[in-house]
C-alpha cells in the first residue's frame, strides 16, 4: 500500500490525561518501515519475536482471522453557527454496509487541526441539533439529534453531484489523522491489504504490519485465513465524558464460508487466532450468541475485560496498547492483570514501538482451555 | 474521423442481437455472465464502452470508470441501468484510486469477478519519434497504461480471492517496435511483463491474469494516433467486445498473453466450426 516515504522515530513523552509514558512510537506513516518485532505472551512468558516468524511460532493448526473492512473518510471541515468546526463521525448506525447516512459524530474546535491532541480541541455546542454543516456543492450533514453530552447522531444529505451518502463522505471527508504523527496520512497509508468493504472509521492497525508473502507462508503451513468484515468505530475520543463508553456497539458482518470455517476450526481443534482487537470483539459476541459462529449481519455490544474474558479467541495479534486505554483494558480478557502490566513493562524496557505503524503483541489466551465448551 | 459509437451501442452491436450469435451461444453466455461483478476501467468509449454494453445486457453488474463527466453521464442515461456504476475518475491519479475502488467495492459488496484494465493513453498528444518526445509523455504512458492497472489491481485482488480475473489490454505495438509510438509500446511491453508476473503470482490465490491484443478498432484512440486511418481497414469495438466476452466466458486459457489473431480464432472455431459448447 506504500507509495511515499517519510523519515521520522520519536519518542512520546505525552503530557495531560494519563499518557505519560515516555514510549518508543513509531513517528511516521511509513507502510513498509512498520515494526515488525513481536511482543509475545503465552504460558506465562513474555519473549520477543518477529512477525516473520508467525508460521511457526503457530505450532499449533490455526484459522487466522482477519478483517476485510476498508477505512473509510471520517472528519469532515465545516461551519457550525459561524464557528469552524470539525465533524468527526465515532460510529455507525446503519444496519448494514450498504447504507452510509447514519452516524454518531462528534464535534472539535476547527480553528486547529489534528496535529493538536483531541482533548484539546473539545467545544461546548449545546444548541447544535437540526443545524446543517453544508458542503459547497449541495450535499451537508445534518446534526439530527443530542444523544448526550458531546455526542451527536448526524445525516449524510448528498446531492445532485454527489448522488450517494458514500460519495459525500468520499469527496467531502480526510482519513482520521493521529497528532503522534509527524506527517498526515495519505489514502495509501490508511488501507490494510485485504480489504474489500468500506465500513470501518480507522484503520485495523495490527493489519499493516501483514504481507502477502506471510498469508501465502501462513497457508502453505497449513493453517487458515478466514476474513469477516468489522466496521470498527474510533477508539478514542478526546472527550472524557464519552470515552469510558468506548467502544461504541459495532457493526460486524460474518459470512457464511467464513462461519462455517470457525465452526469446523472448533470441531477439529485448530485455535483461533484473532487479527486485531476488533476481530477479537465481534468473534467473541458471535460465538456468545449460541456457543457456535453465525452467518449473518450483528452488532457487537460486548465489551472484554478481565471480568469478562475471551472465551473461543485463543490467541490475538493486536498493536502495542498503552495502561488506561480500551484497547489495554481488553488485554486483560486474555490474560492476568499481572501479566499485561509485565508485558507493558518489558515492552518498554525493550524500545518496542507503540501506536498505529508500531510494533505487535501476541498474546495467547491464559484463561481458556477446550474444555470450556 | 467521426464514428458515433453511442449511436452505434443500441443498433447493431447489442449481444441479444440475431445476427451476431446463434442462440445457443447466447444463452451460455447468459448463464456465465448473469450477476457477475466486473470492474471496467475506460467504459465510456470504443472497446469498453462495448464491453460495458454487453456485459450489462447479459445480466452482469459493472462499473466504470473515465475522466469525462459529460460523457460518462451521457453513457449513464443510454444504457439507463441499476446494474451500471459511473466513476469519474482518472485512473492516472493515486489520490483518489482508493476512492475508485472503494466506491465500485461497496456497490459490488466486496466480490469481483473480472477486473479489466482498458483505459489507456498514448503519452501525448501526437506519436513522435522516441527522441523527440518528452521524458514526461513517456512517464505519463507508464502512470496510465502500467502503473494504474498496477495500483488498481492491488486494490481489487482481495474481492477475487477464491476466483477472479484480471485482463491487461494489451497491443501488438507491445511485441513489434512500430516507429514513433514508442511511449505507448513501452508502456504496453511493460504491461504484458506486469501480465506475465501476476499470472504466476496470483495462482496459488485461483486468480488469473490475462493479456488481450484487441487488434486495430475504430476508436477515438486509434484515430487519435492515425488521423487518416480507413475507417473500413479497421475493427469495430462491438465485434471485438463480443469475441472477448465469448473468450473469457470459454474460461480455457493457456496463455498469459494473447496476440489478437489467436484468442479470436479460439472463438471463431467453438462458435462456428466445431460447435464446441462456449462456457
Ligand atoms: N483502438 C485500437 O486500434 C487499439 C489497438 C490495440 C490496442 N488497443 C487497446 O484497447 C484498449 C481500449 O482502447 P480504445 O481504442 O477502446 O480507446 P478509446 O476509444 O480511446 O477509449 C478509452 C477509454 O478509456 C478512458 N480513459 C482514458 N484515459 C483514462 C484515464 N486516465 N482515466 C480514466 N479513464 C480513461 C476514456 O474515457 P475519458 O477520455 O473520458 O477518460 C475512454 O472511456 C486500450 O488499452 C488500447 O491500448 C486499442
Amino acid at each position: 500500500m506504500l507509495e511515499e516515504s517519510r523519515e521520522g522515530r520519536g519518542v512520546w513523552n505525552g503530557t495531560g490525561g494519563c499518557l505519560s509514558y515516555n514510549v518508543q512510537i513509531q513517528h511516521n506513516s511509513r507502510l513498509n518501515d512498520v515494526g515488525t518485532n513481536l511482543l509475545m505472551v503465552k504460558n506465562g512468558r513474555i519473549g520477543t519475536a518477529s512477525l516473520r516468524d508467525l508460521p511457526f511460532i503457530l505450532n499449533k493448526k490455526s484459522t487466522l482471522v482477519l478483517n476485510n473492512a476498508m477505512t473509510l473518510p471520517a472528519m469532515f471541515m465545516g461551519k457550525l453557527a459561524g464557528q469552524k468546526i470539525e465533524l468527526r463521525l465515532v460510529s455507525n448506525l446503519n444496519s448494514d454496509f450498504r447504507t452510509f447516512n447514519r452516524w454518531y459524530g462528534i464535534l472539535l474546535d476547527g480553528n486547529t487541526d489534528w496535529r493538536t491532541r483531541t482533548e484539546f480541541r473539545t467545544v461546548e455546542l449545546n444548541h447544535a441539533s437540526s443545524s446543517t454543516i453544508q458542503f459547497s456543492d449541495g450535499c451537508g450533514i445534518k446534526i439530527t439529534d443530542q444523544i448526550r453530552k458531546s455526542l451527536w447522531e448526524v445525516t449524510i444529505n448528498p446531492s445532485n453531484e454527489h448522488p450517494t451518502a458514500l460519495d459525500v463522505i468520499f469527496s467531502h471527508g480526510q482519513f482520521i489523522q493521529y497528532s503522534h504523527l509527524t506527517h498526515e496520512l495519505q489514502p495509501w497509508d490508511v488501507q490494510s491489504i485485504v480489504f474489500t468493504i468500506p465500513a470501518a472509521l480507522e484503520p485495523p492497525s495490527s493489519h499493516f504490519q501483514l504481507t502477502w508473502q506471510l498469508l501465502s507462508e501462513l497457508r502453505e503451513k497449513g493453517h487458515n485465513i478466514v476474513y469477516i468484515t468489522h466496521g470498527s468505530g474510533v477508539s478514542d475520543l478526546g472527550y472524557p465524558e464519552l470515552d469510558h463508553f468506548l467502544p461504541f456497539p459495532e457493526l460486524y458482518r460474518v459470512g457464511k464460508d467464513a462461519a462455517t470455517m470457525l465452526n469446523e476450526s472448533v470441531d477439529t481443534s485448530y485455535q483461533i487466532v484473532a487479527i486485531g482487537t476488533s476481530v477479537t470483539r465481534a468473534l467473541e459476541h458471535n460465538f456468545n450468541i449460541n456457543q457456535q459462529f453465525n452467518e449473518g449481519i450483528f452488532l457487537a455490544t460486548n465489551r472484554l475485560s478481565s471480568k469478562n474474558q475471551a472465551k473461543v479467541v485463543e490467541a490475538m495479534l493486536t498493536g502495542m496498547h498503552l495502561p488506561n486505554t480500551s484497547h489495554y483494558d481488553l488485554m486483560r480478557g486474555f490474560l492476568p492483570d499481572q501479566m499485561v502490566h509485565q508485558s507493558f513493562k518489558y515492552a518498554k524496557a525493550n524500545n518496542f514501538r507503540w501506536h498505529e505503524y508500531g510494533d505487535l503483541t501476541l498474546v495467547f489466551n491464559h484463561f481458556k482451555t477446550r474444555k470450556s465448551f | 474521423m467521426e464514428f458515433n459509437e453511442l449511436d452505434e451501442i443500441n443498433k447493431s452491436y447489442g449481444l441479444l442481437d440475431e445476427q451476431n450469435y446463434p442462440k445457443w451461444v447466447r444463452e451460455e453466455l447468459k448463464n456465465y455472465w448473469q450477476s457477475k461483478h466486473v470492474l471496467i476501467t475506460g467504459g465510456s468509449r470504443g472497446l469498453g464502452l462495448f464491453l460495458t454494453k454487453n456485459l450489462l445486457d447479459l445480466g452482469a453488474k459493472v462499473a466504470i470508470v473515465a475522466r469525462d463527466p459529460i460523457r460518462l453521464q451521457l453513457v449513464k442515461e443510454q444504457l439507463n441501468s441499476e446494474n451500471l456504476l459511473t466513476l469519474n475518475f482518472d485512473i492516472g491519479n493515486k489520490e483518489t484510486i482508493h476512492t475508485v475502488a472503494s466506491m465500485a467495492l461497496s456497490f459490488f459488496e466486496g466480490r469481483v469477478d473480472y477486473l479489466i484494465n482498458n483505459a489507456s493513453t498514448l503519452g501525448g498528444k501526437e506519436l513522435r519519434p522516441l527522441l523527440d518526445t518528452p521524458c514526461e509523455d513517456i512517464e505519463h504512458a507508464l502512470n496510465v497504461n502500467v502503473v494504474a492497472p498496477f495500483r488498481l489491481t492491488k486494490l481489487v485482488v482481495p474481492a477475487m480471492l477464491g476466483k477472479g480475473t484480471v485482463v491487461n489490454i494489451t497491443s501488438d505495438a507491445s511485441v513489434t517496435a512500430y516507429e514513433t509510438w514508442g511511449a505507448y509500446s513501452i508502456s504496453k511491453a511493460a504491461l504484458d511483463h506486469m501480465t506475465r508476473i501476476m499470472a504466476k503470482e496470483f495462482s496459488k490465490f485461483n486468480i488469473e491474469a490475462l493479456a488481450f491484443d484487441p487488434g486495430d478498432m475504430r476508436t477515438t484512440l486509434h484515430f487519435n494516433a492515425i488521423p487518416d486511418a480507413e475507417i473500413s481497414d479497421l475493427l469495430h469495438p462491438g465485434d471485438v467486445a463480443l469475441e472477448l466476452i465469448v473468450f473469457l466466458a470459454m474460461e480455457k486459457h493457456d496463455q498469459e498473453r494473447y496476440a489478437a489473431s489467436c484468442w479470436k480464432k479460439v472463438v471463431k472455431d467453438a462458435v462456428f466450426g466445431t460447435g464446441q459448447v462456449v462456457a
